[in-house]
């Protein structure tokens, strides 16, 4: 048996996670050394074992169940205290390795929880739509096709550049309402199972008390509404994309 | 209150019930973000990305007739 | 250009084989087929951008792309997929690579 750990957070009396299920239902426990907790729950060697485990999280489902069980430990705990979310897959063989990785980045834990504490993360997606090649006459020959094929993209392309600048206004303009911003990996339209393309996947460490500001602020960047630009706030969050410790 | 997909009229979206999380901003997140520790279990992260795992979700989602499930 | 060409030649091979051939399979085959298209016509108007090209090599270039184009319009008919079921877009922002 193994620990699975979710979370660190500043030590206190009662644990975070009580009453919350982790993976596969098991209780989600606390330990603590150093001034801070970690919050783990036990998973099974043979599931989270080095290459058993790679397998695995190339196995999507499998991936899923993990993904969604952390997070929801992540969420519950958040709500009651500040934690820094680990990423996902963080094992250790018993306790005595939790409480000795605890004591040795003990002071970068503190310093990252202080430096998110009374802040939450909002997630800012921005999509755009494909543009529609107006309708063309059938190219006559070869070279009237490329020459076609090459105005198309151009189009698409002016199109692209369009919606970047909104995107671009949007970052300007969210960067003076948080306190950090990172900019995620562009979403893969097989992931998202959407027809328009992502073109900005921001996260916002935005202190609580500008909340309001913020949300405002990103309803009025919506308007006018673009055509074809479609923008997600999703949130709040725990602080997932700056939780770094170096 | 836990993550929300706030789409809209903003003013509202505190009353309104959450959609259900979409994976791939949970895996932008969980395989992306959160703290990058050793743990005793070796885990090559930089091999489990999300461009691997958006091929497979192509791959998938063709073989089996549908729509990628998120 | 001998890719584009080749490319063309295997897709009507599997219009033939399309009997024998389980539609599920023939699904990701023809995503597979379709993002080397773009990648191939991508490729290939960057160099009749650039130049250097003579008139027949570019006709016969255009002929082959359009073509093949064509020919895979018609085998995804055939399975009833629309261009977005194949769910790809490799556009300037593109992140399947």
């Amino acid at each position: 048996m193994s620990w699975y750990c979710y979370a660190v957070a500043e030590f206190a009396p009662e644990n975070p996670a009580k009453g919350v299920t982790g993976l596969r239902a098991c209780p989600v426990s606390a330990l603590s050394a150093a001034g801070l907790t970690a919050l783990v729950s036990p998973v099974p060697d043979e599931e989270f074992d080095d290459t058993v485990l790679q397998a695995n999280l190339e196995h999507l489902p499998w991936l899923e169940e993990i993904a969604r069980a952390h997070h929801a430990v992540v969420d519950e705990a958040s709500r009651r205290t500040g934690v820094l979310p680990l990423r996902m897959a963080t094992i250790y063989r018993d306790e005595h390795r939790v409480r000795e990785m605890l004591a040795e980045h003990s002071a970068k834990f503190i310093e990252a929880l202080r430096r998110v504490r009374n802040h939450a993360e909002w997630g800012v997606k921005v999509f755009a739509a494909l543009r529609n090649a107006p309708e063309e006459e059938e190219p006559a020959d070869g070279r009237s096709y490329l020459r076609q094929r090459i105005r198309q993209r151009k189009a698409r392309d002016a199109g692209t550049d369009e919606a970047i600048g909104v995107a671009e206004r949007i970052e300007r303009e969210l960067r003076q309402l948080s306190a950090e911003i990172h900019r995620h990996r562009n979403q893969d339209p097989a992931l998202t199972g959407r027809a328009d393309r992502n073109i900005l996947n921001l996260a916002c460490l935005v202190p609580d008390t500008s909340r309001d500001r913020f949300l405002a602020r990103i309803e009025q960047l919506r308007q006018p509404a673009e055509a074809g630009i479609v923008v997600e706030v999703t949130g709040p969050w725990a602080p997932y994309s700056f939780a770094g410790i170096s | 209150m836990g993550p929300v997909l706030v789409r809209g009229d903003l003013v509202s979206a505190a009353v309104e019930q959450p959609d259900r999380l979409a994976l791939v901003d949970l895996l932008d997140r969980l395989l992306a973000g959160g703290v990058v520790l050793t743990g005793d279990v070796v885990l090559s992260v930089a091999e489990v990305d999300l461009v691997h795992i958006s091929l497979r979700a192509l791959i998938t989602s063709v073989r089996e007739g549908r729509p990628a499930p998120w | 250009m001998n890719e584009a060409e080749e490319l063309l030649g295997a897709a009507t091979r599997l219009e033939t084989d399309a009997d024998s051939v389980e539609r599920d399979l023939m699904k990701l085959v023809l995503t597979v087929v379709e993002l080397l298209r773009q990648l191939m016509e991508r490729q290939a108007l960057r160099r009749v951008e650039e130049g250097g090209l003579t008139e027949d090599q570019e006709e016969r270039l255009g002929l082959t792309l359009m073509l093949l184009e064509q020919r895979l319009t018609e085998l995804r008919d055939r399975y009833g997929l629309a261009a977005a079921d194949l769910n790809l877009d490799l556009g300037p922002l593109g992140t399947l690579l």
